[in-house]
């Protein structure tokens, strides 16, 4: 870390007060989830360390090794109040509030990609898709299919509808009209997370080619459309809930794109620089814009009123995940190392 | 905030060469790693408490439209997953399929930003089936290929073959790849320090870099040294490339510097032209006619130590020397790369110089070399000594694809200098050093 980082991030540091609290999960943190009505934050470690915290002072409520050697994602769905768990060693469901877990599908293989929604939860190891029905335990694998080409790169929702992506293009299955029957879209390139705006008007991922590719929603040929020129892979694509902005990671800025006129073609984002790291995660809901960088650096923004920094917050180590709770009063910051911290987000 | 790379081996070799043996052997010995391995062969290896990581091909090409520009896809998802963990891991192998050209997957360390970050190509190993590999090294890109990228080769099963069958073989290699380190092992058994992490960019820890590639060019291409009984031999030789050979016989026991200038000399005169069971004279240039399948001389020994110089290799023609029907063993094959072979002129390209270069004129001129000869070119590594770095400057590329990198400050008992190596076909070696040698800063 460069000089002017660490000095940074001892003045940021500097009162103490700002940290609510941090404990040390001795686990990769992979993922944080908010559970509000229970109160309680629960750490997925990517090595299988599971840890449900008091949300308001960070004390132990139930603590969990799952036996497994990697963890891939963690998906929770708060109206059943479970949480599921892609592992090396197939998949974990867990009650958030007994903290009983269940190992509800056995093999051995890398459960890399996760997405749960209505009754209905998605999940991929290498080059098969498996369907699962979660209204009742247990769970019902509805179908298993291992038609696609390459390996599954992403899953994403939205409304009744999934989105199943790989090199060889993007395939949609409704849930209303079964999981037999997909739409294809062809695609040839290697796509990165997808991320489907709230409003369903587009379908946007980011790609290994250094650019972020767009589909109008429903699909129509010759209809996409894509920003490029990025100096590296964008694997940040955040949009607000009214579905008006998109922010995503470049380097170490953020960039947001305005779609409230629809694309928006021939226009600039708006650029947020920060520089204080490589960014590595964005949360972006309301007015409130953070980013965290991989140097250990969080920096508030109000887009909409300003392209500058107003608040920074910094923590020991290589940030891994954020999480800010529902309310937006508080941050949850985890890091390869196992940190991880609280602060309240004073705008 | 430490961040030290994980070393990447890649390990290549057609099926059945012996790369799962090695594997169980990396993983099963007591090193104390934290080892990886990546396999895109289906099935894994039955190994526990360790990763195998079965990957899927998903080889796509790069968007600046050139077709050997090509990474993959589903390496750059797992590797990204492996970083997602607090024990850090020691060391990665990647197993590559047997017919699998490994560019695509060395590539990927310099295509993507977050795996140059965090990885680094540490060597490319192929394994050579040394019994079996004659069935493709003439006709298989892929073998060609194998053996060009390679910075270490097994020469695996050599219980299998004759010394003078393994001497052939090195010296093919070799003739494809000069800068290569090959080891001769049976059953894979080797000690794994000469495998792994041993930085293979550094052509200088080799300690044989200038002796392979810039040699002379001498007008015979192999010796064989025989010891012989006072006997009458046949000499046999198969049809070949050429339909003729100038061989040189000296029972001179001279070392081979020695005798060096004397046959250079005489094979620059007329030779004796030699038809089938005829006799062959010591001292004297001949050139054996091969019209046939199977063309016998006869060579009458006083016994002692005799040296046979050959104009090609001897491999090419198949040529055994015979007494009573059996086969006598030379007791040392020396190969010299010529200037013309005929692996598809897959060959090497050297460079090593003591100035200093201009970084900005190197940048433009690698830049420009493999932009426009990048197809032709496999492999491209070594050390740079640019003005104004106290470092030594790693370079390292697989066809146009190339980065470079800061490595350890010089020592200052170390002279600085340049050493390069372009590993390729049809290189054009004056074409290259001439690019190289006007980016120098001459005093």
């Amino acid at each position: 870390m460069g000089k002017i980082n660490q000095l940074l991030k001892s003045l940021s540091n500097d009162s103490s007060d700002v940290m609510n609290w941090s404990i040390n999960l001795d686990d990769y943190v992979l993922k944080i989830i908010t559970l509000d009505e229970t109160k309680t934050v629960l750490i997925v470690g990517s090595g299988g360390k599971l840890l449900l915290v008091n949300k308001w002072t960070g004390k132990t409520v139930h603590y969990l090794k799952i036996p497994v050697d990697m963890v891939f994602f963690a998906e929770s769905k708060s109206s059943q109040k479970k949480v599921i768990i892609g592992t090396d060693k197939g998949l974990f469901a867990i009650n958030t509030e007994s903290f009983e877990c269940r190992h509800f599908y056995k093999e051995n293989k890398w459960f890399e990609k996760g997405n749960w929604q209505n009754n209905y939860f998605l999940a991929s190891n290498g080059k098969t898709l498996l369907i699962f029905d979660t209204q009742n335990e247990p769970f019902d694998l509805l179908k298993k299919d291992d038609s696609f080409t390459s390996t599954i790169s992403a899953i994403a929702s939205n409304g009744g509808s999934f989105l199943v992506s790989n090199y060889g293009g993007i395939r949609e299955y409704n849930s209303a009209k079964g999981f037999d029957n997909y739409k294809n879209f062809p695609w040839q390139t290697s796509l990165l997370e997808l991320a489907w705006s709230p409003d369903k008007k587009y379908i946007s991922s980011g790609t290994q080619e250094r650019n972020i590719h767009f589909w109008p929603y429903p699909f129509e040929p010759e209809a996409d459309f894509e920003m490029s020129g990025y100096p590296g892979k964008v694997n940040q694509i955040c949009w607000t809930d009214d579905a008006h902005f998109l922010a995503l990671n470049c380097d170490e800025e953020v960039h947001i794109w305005s779609f409230e006129n629809g694309p928006p073609m021939n226009q600039s984002p708006q650029v947020l620089r920060c520089a204080m790291g490589k960014i590595v995660k964005i949360h972006y809901k309301n007015s409130l814009l953070l980013a965290a960088s991989q140097a250990g650096f969080i920096l508030s923004f109000m887009p909409d009123v300003s392209s500058k920094f107003i608040n920074i917050r910094s923590v020991d180590g290589e940030i891994s995940e954020l999480c800010v709770d529902a309310d937006e009063e508080t941050m949850f910051i985890g890091t390869n190392e196992g940190l991880v911290s609280s602060f309240d987000i004073d705008i | 905030m430490e961040n030290k790379k994980i070393p990447v081996t890649i390990l290549t070799g057609f099926l059945g060469s012996g790369k799962t043996t090695l594997l169980n052997r990396i993983l099963s010995e007591n090193h104390g790693k934290k080892i990886a391995v990546i396999e895109n062969e289906f099935g894994e290896i039955g190994i526990d408490n360790e990763l195998v990581i079965g990957a899927e091909e998903e080889i796509f090409e790069m968007n600046n439209g050139c077709i050997c520009c090509t990474v993959r896809g589903d390496l750059i998802r797992i590797l990204t997953q492996l970083t997602k963990r607090k024990d850090r891991l020691d060391m990665i192998i990647v197993e590559t399929t047997g017919m699998a050209n490994p560019a695509p997957v060395a590539q990927t360390f310099w295509v993507d930003t977050d795996m140059r970050e965090q990885f680094s190509l540490d060597a490319i190993i192929t394994i050579v089936d040394t019994k079996h590999v004659w069935q493709h090294i003439d006709t298989s890109d892929e073998c060609k290929e194998q053996i060009a990228f390679a910075d270490v080769i097994l020469l695996n099963k050599i219980d299998l073959v004759s010394d003078s069958e393994l001497v052939l073989l090195e010296t093919r290699i070799k003739n494809m790849n000069s800068i290569c380190t090959v080891y001769k092992t049976k059953n894979t058994e080797i000690d794994l320090q000469k495998l792994l992490n041993i930085q293979a960019f550094d052509l200088e820890k080799k300690g044989e870099f200038m002796p392979d590639f810039l040699q002379e060019e001498l007008p015979f291409e192999a010796i064989s040294k025989f010891t012989l009984e006072k006997q009458s031999y046949n000499l046999v030789l198969e049809e070949g490339p050429d339909p003729t050979i100038d061989i040189y016989i000296s029972n001179n026991s001279a070392t081979f510097d020695e005798l060096k200038s004397k046959v250079t000399v005489a094979f620059s005169e007329e030779p004796v032209i030699k038809n089938a069971n005829d006799t062959l004279q010591l001292n004297t240039l001949l050139q054996l006619q091969l019209p046939d399948e199977q063309n016998t001389f006869v060579f009458e020994a006083n016994g002692g130590d005799y040296t046979i110089f050959t104009q090609h290799g001897p491999d090419e023609f198949n040529m055994q020397l015979l007494l009573n029907d059996s086969t006598v063993e030379p007791t040392e094959v020396i190969a010299f790369e010529h200037s013309h072979t005929h692996d598809d002129e897959v060959g090497s390209v050297g460079i090593e110089n003591d100035l200093p270069l201009n970084p900005d004129k190197f940048q433009k001129w690698i830049g420009w070399l493999l932009q426009n000869r990048g197809t032709d070119i496999f492999r491209s590594k070594g050390i740079l000594y640019l003005k104004g770095f106290d470092e030594r400057i790693v370079f390292q590329g697989v066809h146009m694809l190339f980065g470079t990198l800061p490595d350890r400050k010089w020592r200052a008992d170390e002279k600085r200098r340049n050493q390069l190596i372009f590993i390729g076909k049809n290189l054009d070696r004056n074409e290259i050093i001439e690019g190289f040698e006007n980016c120098l800063i001459k005093k």
